[in-house]
């Protein structure tokens, strides 16, 4: 049964996501979003305080490898969106707000005829309030990635609702010394975040001097071009 | 079939149905999504919620991650 599984793990036979095209890396995306999000559609993991230990660290354990294949793409792979290099944590923070957002926006519009209501407060069939979702929701967010919090809660304001990734055209190429090369001859070179879509609300150097080695805040090699993308994220 | 699509069966003659349900790699982004809206509509949506099968949803996230940490930008291994 080892010797199976090894072979099958090793050989084809499993669809592994290819990270080199969109549609691989989005496999990827989708299914870590929704396990560091699952907490939130699970009722084993409600209330929080009191989840199976075993449980828990399977959960933990995903994510751990959820960061580390993200550290692996980071390193093999650069991508651009509508033409512009973007780091690829953008990509990731941002489907990852609009997601949870979507399930919050989702949850709050579920007509009355779906859900019942206790006191003032809607239920799901696991008997869990709708308060309760969005805290926990909440929770995670501000527990996995907080600094998406703020685009976490415009999302929510603007009622979005697409689970999908409706951004600009992702470009994903190998980092070779040539694909670095390119970036970082462009005025801008690789960005934290997109200019015509900021999601951001903190005001970060934006750009990357070197691909694979960002420069500290406030280090910016175009410093006559700061005030300009600054201007942009405002 | 991928998770969340909307289907029903209409049998001419008195039947047995046997149904299965799986995760595919393929079509896991359609899989994740159908798992939210099963939470929150329930019943309504489906006739059964697999929580515990959200750890095969763990499992297999650290498959690929493992996995692809073994292969190289054109896909080939280096083992």
């Amino acid at each position: 049964m080892q010797l199976y599984l090894s072979e099958f793990a090793n050989n084809q036979g499993a669809h592994i996501p290819d990270l080199s095209t969109e549609e691989g890396f989005m496999d990827v995306l989708y299914l870590g979003i929704f396990v560091i999000l699952s907490p939130a559609f699970d009722s084993r993991f409600y209330p929080f305080a009191n989840v199976n230990p075993t449980l828990k660290r399977e959960w933990l354990n995903a994510i751990y490898e959820f960061r580390s294949l993200l550290h692996v793409f980071s390193l093999r792979f650069v991508t651009l969106l509508d033409g512009v290099p973007v780091a690829h944590s953008y990509i990731v923070e941002r489907t990852f707000a609009e997601f949870a957002a979507a399930a919050v926006v989702l949850a709050k519009g579920i007509d009355d005829c779906n859900g019942d209501f206790e006191g003032d407060t809607k239920v799901f069939d696991d008997g869990i309030t709708l308060w309760g979702f969005t805290s926990q929701v909440g929770l995670v967010i501000g527990s996995y990635c907080p600094r998406i919090l703020s685009y976490y809660t415009r999302s929510l304001g603007r009622g979005h609702k697409d689970f999908v990734w409706r951004g600009p055209h992702i470009e994903i190429f190998p980092r070779s010394d040539d694909t670095v090369h390119i970036i970082t001859g462009t005025s801008v070179g690789e960005m934290l975040d997109h200019p015509a879509h900021p999601i951001y609300s903190i005001d970060v150097d934006t750009t990357i001097a070197q691909v694979g080695q960002r420069r500290p805040r406030g280090k910016s090699v175009h410093s006559d071009d700061q005030s300009k993308k600054r201007k942009l994220q405002s | 079939m991928p998770g969340g699509v909307p289907h029903w069966v209409l049998g001419t003659s008195d039947s047995i149905c046997v149904g299965r349900h799986f995760y595919a790699g393929s079509t896991i982004r359609s899989s994740v999504v159908a798992i939210v809206h099963t939470f929150l509509h329930g019943g309504s949506v489906t006739n059964e919620n697999y929580v515990d099968t959200r750890n095969l949803l763990y499992h297999l996230l650290v498959f690929w991650s493992r996995r692809i940490d073994k292969t190289d930008v054109d896909g080939k291994l280096f083992l």
